[in-house]
């Protein structure tokens, strides 16, 4: 009998769970649908990027422009070549442009640079995302790399593993790039507070390579000549580290001095850490930092009125090396 | 002699239509025609695939960010222009953009001061770079090599050291905001300052000494040194110059971009190197114009620019700076080199010319048959005197004549063996006069009219006319005077052979055969210089009638002479004296007995009479073969011809077998001798007339007998 009633409850149940299925099919759409399609239809996005020859800025571009174009967004990049005035002219030309982009893309060479076009763009309505390099300026949006946290764990890391008390020098290098980028101000900003708690830490040479990996290497040579019980060479970016690390190895001291950097997580982030030419690595995963930007320009393009948007999107750090390194860590450029 | 259809007046027009562009290639400007051409259609491309890229707006913007690189390329210009070359710019551009923001940010240095302090810290490194290359003379692409090395450095230590306290710095004061970002009258303020400096350095360089200066020591270091010129100095001014305008745009940009990166002025040299040598300013220094900088700096701006607008990656647009830049060096090498052959073959614009039946010098009975009369003529000053093209002797009975040296010799009477520099008026000396003062007037090719006074003191009487409206090339300057004689009133009639050619070019006028002859008066009451006849097929001998009141004057490739009335009631008219000599007709004198001597200087043959009715022909011939094969008139050998006063032919004298006097462009009669100069001659020739009357002299002939003197002799 129990089993009985069971069995007609459920199949009541059931045949209610249908009938109000079936209607609801029939009357129920997905409200979204036509708000997103009114919302990315015939719309532009232009991608303002420092360079097109880094990890950084190729995957970024690939997969912005692949998610945006299947979504039916219209995508243009400009590329500055490493020319902040060549950026700066590329904003100016979207103030006077008649066709001005919905949303813009952009990632800055310094916290200067841009920030007049980018406070008059503004102005005149235009979204915009900051990717990574931020200018001083806020926009709606900023994705990318936590820079003063990065320089905070970096530099924690440093205190563990270089400490007099473990028997360390407590002497450590960093190699910034351009000193006025943001990545190079913030961690700066970040590894000072760490330091300044710990003056066991001795920065015994902070230099700039300019970004170029052969500067990196003369400095890193020099520094290692100068300071032979040297505990740690810090790179701003795996870009130009790689010439730090190519330096230690050279001097025979790899496992010795121990070679940090960070970057954005591309398949040579993992190679150089299992080859042992960098011990740890920081990354922000730039394949992610895409999709969260694809998600903020789709956000953005349903935003009727964004002036008063400003999201912050920091991206999730992953230490790499010897212990962690998994292959999946790191993203393929193809 | 019976009228002819032949009317020299009627055919200058038809020639005018190819002479402009002939004459416009020989223009300065001409050189810009191809940058700015290029200019034209760079723009045209990028504004037919770019939307808008006309409008005001993006004008305004692009004027903006051109501004900066193009007072940068005024910078470069100005040092490649005086030969050297500055490739410090872009580290001077990026040290004084740190310092301008440094002064002001960090140091909170107001605005003013510290523009001018890193005005003055470029005209200082420029100052390094002058002494290096101006006063001692190092290479300028090795010093300049090392200076930007050296200077970037400064910017690399400087910002590690400072960088920190400018990566958030941003200055807000009302006037650093109008520097950068600021406009007037719809102009952006940066571009302001630029159209300042680029027509203050047209002016420096088109209007000033020291324009001249610039542009002759960057010609020739030495010929401008040894012109006096101090070129060590002039060159150490324009680096500092350069210094100074490199700092100067690193201000504005400053105030523009407000940011120091290592980055800042990076490659500047390049792209500003290419603007200047695009913009057809040689490299090899002292030729180039304000204007063409700033269009190869506008070609330059506008593809970078452009390929950046059309998402275009930054190899590609680097790639295409490198080939703009190469192309314009390969174009100004070979523009350099074949620049004069252009010129050559579009500037002479042959006309046709139909002559005359030549007439018949084999026919016995024709007033030209050839004789043997100027065989006994007697040599004076053999080989010591080079191209007599004139003679004429003083009431003394000195003998004078100007040569190829620019003097004017004067062999002494009665033998005529002592010879002395009368004057060196410099120039080539050809036709000669006595004036009423004894004053011996003479036209010189390449300078103009001017006198020597008894004791040999030279004076200038005018060397330029009025300009005619509707050419291109200034025809004021008088460029070949050739011949004149004067009136009784002072008036001094002389002819300008040709407003085309130079005297080295004399010939080719014939070839063009356009007319391009002008009979010029000089009057001493005003100091005016008026044209009374142009259009003349290479105005030569000039010669008042006996009567006073009619200039002769010969038209040499016209084989003509023309009467022109100066007084009487024909005053004004021009009518033919001879239409038709065999040949080509040159200096035309006073004779004894109320007739004319006239100079042939050379036979016309039916040659060439064929090749001047052939201007397609001569046109052809001019561009595809060398010079030393094209056909040219014969003018080795003449005669001399005496004509009445209606230009009846009464003798001939010739020297059948050229053996002493076969070339003659002159001949005066003095004291019942003939003296006979040639324009290539290595001598002057004097032949007795057994028929003239052996007191008759031109100075009494014009201006009347002198007791004393005459007595005297």
């Amino acid at each position: 009998m129990k089993k009985l009633m069971c069995g007609m409850a459920l199949s009541l149940a059931a045949s209610i769970v249908l009938q109000a299925g079936g209607v609801a099919i029939a009357a129920q759409t997905d409200s979204y649908r036509p708000s997103f399609a009114e919302a990315v239809k015939g719309k532009k996005v232009g991608l303002v990027f420092t360079d097109m020859n880094t990890d950084l800025t190729l995957i970024w571009a690939d997969i912005i422009e692949r998610d945006l174009n299947q979504l039916g967004v219209e995508t243009e990049i400009r590329d500055a070549n490493w020319s902040p005035e060549t950026q700066v002219q590329a904003l100016e030309a979207y103030l006077s442009a008649s066709d001005k982009p919905d949303v813009l893309i952009i990632q800055n060479f310094n916290l200067t640079a841009a920030a007049s076009p980018i406070k008059r763009l503004a102005e005149s309505g235009t979204k915009m995302v900051q990717l990574n390099m931020r200018s001083r300026v806020d926009t709606n949006y900023y994705v990318g790399a936590d820079w003063v946290g990065i320089g905070e764990a970096v530099a924690n890391e440093l205190v563990a593993d270089c400490s007099p008390e473990n028997g360390k020098s407590g002497k450590v290098a960093l190699v910034q790039g351009d000193i006025t980028a943001p990545d190079s101000f913030f961690q700066m900003q970040g590894m000072q507070l760490v330091f300044d708690a710990h003056p066991e830490i001795q920065v015994v040479s902070n230099l700039g390579s300019e970004w170029d990996s052969s500067k990196a290497r003369d400095i890193t040579t020099t520094v290692l000549q100068q300071h032979p019980d040297l505990c740690a060479v810090y790179g701003l970016w795996d870009g130009h580290h790689v010439g730090s690390a190519e330096a230690i190895k050279e001097a025979g001291l790899q496992g010795k001095v121990l070679s940090y950097t960070n970057g954005a997580g591309s398949r040579k982030a993992c190679d150089s850490v299992s080859s042992g030419l960098v011990d740890k690595y920081w990354s922000y995963d730039s394949k992610r930092q895409a999709s969260d930007v694809v998600t903020a320009v789709v956000s953005l393009l349903q935003t009727e009125d964004a002036s008063d948007t400003r999201v912050a999107v920091y991206s999730p750090l992953t230490l790499i090396s010897k212990e962690t390194l998994d292959p999946a860590m790191c993203f393929d450029l193809d | 002699m019976s009228e002819t259809a032949y009317q020299p007046f009627k055919r200058i027009t038809r020639s005018v239509p190819k002479q402009v562009i002939g004459e416009a290639l020989n223009k300065p400007w001409a050189d810009s025609l191809i940058p700015f051409t290029v200019t034209v259609i760079t723009i045209a491309i990028f504004a037919s695939l770019l939307e808008g890229y006309l409008s005001t707006v993006n004008l305004g913007s692009l004027a903006h960010q051109f501004s900066e690189t193009a007072i940068v390329v005024l910078a470069m210009g100005l040092v490649v222009m005086v030969g050297g070359i500055d490739l410090s710019v872009g580290s001077i551009f990026a040290l004084a953009n740190f310092v301008a923001l440094y002064l002001i940010i960090a140091l909170e240095v107001p605005v003013g001061g510290a523009v001018v302090l890193t005005v003055l810290m470029g005209a200082g490194l420029g100052a390094v770079n002058g002494l290096l290359c101006g006063i001692l003379r190092m290479r300028a692409f090795i010093v300049t090599l090392v200076t930007m090395i050296i200077f970037r450095g400064i910017v690399s230590l400087l910002l590690l050291k400072f960088g920190s306290e400018l990566a958030l710095g941003a200055e807000d004061t009302p006037l650093w905001s109008f520097l950068g970002y600021g406009s007037v009258l719809g102009l952006p303020t940066n571009t302001i300052i630029f159209l300042f400096l680029a027509v203050g350095g047209h002016v420096l360089l088109t209007r000033t000494r020291l324009g001249a200066h610039i542009i002759a020591v960057g010609g020739s270091r030495l010929a401008a040194r040894r012109a006096g010129i101090p070129a060590g100095r002039i060159a150490m001014g324009v680096y500092v110059l350069s210094g100074a305008l490199c700092a100067l745009a690193a201000v504005l940009y400053a105030s523009r971009i407000g940011s120091v990166s290592y980055t800042t002025g990076k490659h500047l040299e390049i792209l500003v190197l290419t603007a200047v040598i695009l913009g057809g300013v040689s490299l090899g220094g002292g030729r180039g114009s304000i204007a063409r900088m700033v269009m190869g700096a506008l070609v330059v701006m506008v593809i970078t620019n452009g390929m950046v607008r059309l998402g275009i990656r930054g190899g590609v647009t680097e790639m295409a700076t490198g080939a703009i830049l190469l192309f314009a060096i390969l174009f100004d090498v070979k523009w350099l080199k074949h620049k004069d052959k252009l010129l050559n073959s579009t500037f002479v614009c042959p006309v046709k010319l139909t002559m005359p039946p030549l007439p018949d010098l084999t026919d016995k009975n024709s007033p030209y048959a050839v004789n043997d009369r100027l065989r006994d003529v007697e040599v004076i000053g053999l080989d010591q005197v080079d191209g007599p093209e004139d003679v004429i002797l003083d009431r003394a009975g000195n003998l004078y004549t100007g040569v190829r040296q620019g003097e004017i010799l004067r062999f002494l009477a009665p033998d005529y063996t002592r010879r002395e520099v009368f004057a060196r008026p410099g120039g080539r000396p050809l036709g000669l006069a006595f004036d009423r003062d004894d004053n011996l007037i003479t036209c010189v090719a390449g300078m103009g009219l001017y006198g020597v006074r008894p004791d040999g003191e030279i004076f200038k009487l005018t060397d330029q006319s009025r300009r005619t409206w509707w050419r291109l090339r200034d025809d004021s300057r008088i460029l070949m005077a050739d011949d004149l004689d004067i009136a009784p009133d002072g008036r001094i009639f002389f002819s300008e052979a040709t407003v085309r050619y130079a005297l080295s070019d004399w010939i080719v006028d014939g070839l063009e055969a356009a007319g391009n002859g002008k009979l010029l008066c000089y009057d001493p009451a005003t100091q005016k210089t008026t044209t009374v006849l142009q259009g003349l097929l290479f105005a030569n001998g000039v010669c008042l009638s006996h009567d006073g009141h009619s200039i002769l004057v010969v038209e040499s490739w016209g084989s003509c002479v023309q009467r022109h009335w100066i007084n009487g009631p024909k005053k004004g008219t021009t009518e033919p004296f001879i239409a038709n000599l065999p040949g080509f007709a040159d200096n035309i004198n006073r004779a004894s007995d109320g007739t004319y001597w006239i100079a042939i200087a050379g036979i016309r043959s039916p040659l060439w009479d064929l090749t001047m009715k052939s201007p397609g022909f001569r046109t052809r011939m001019i561009k595809r073969i060398p010079r030393d094969e094209w056909i040219f008139p014969n003018l080795n050998a003449g005669f001399i011809a005496k004509v009445d006063e209606t230009g009846q032919i009464l003798d001939v004298l010739w020297d059948r077998f050229a053996t002493h006097h076969p070339s003659v462009t002159s001949m005066r009669e003095h004291r019942g001798y003939l003296y006979i100069g040639g324009l290539a001659n290595n001598r002057i020739g004097r032949i007795k007339l057994p028929a003239a009357d052996p007191t008759w002299m031109g100075q009494d002939s014009y201006w009347g007998t002198r007791p004393a003197e005459a007595s005297e002799a």
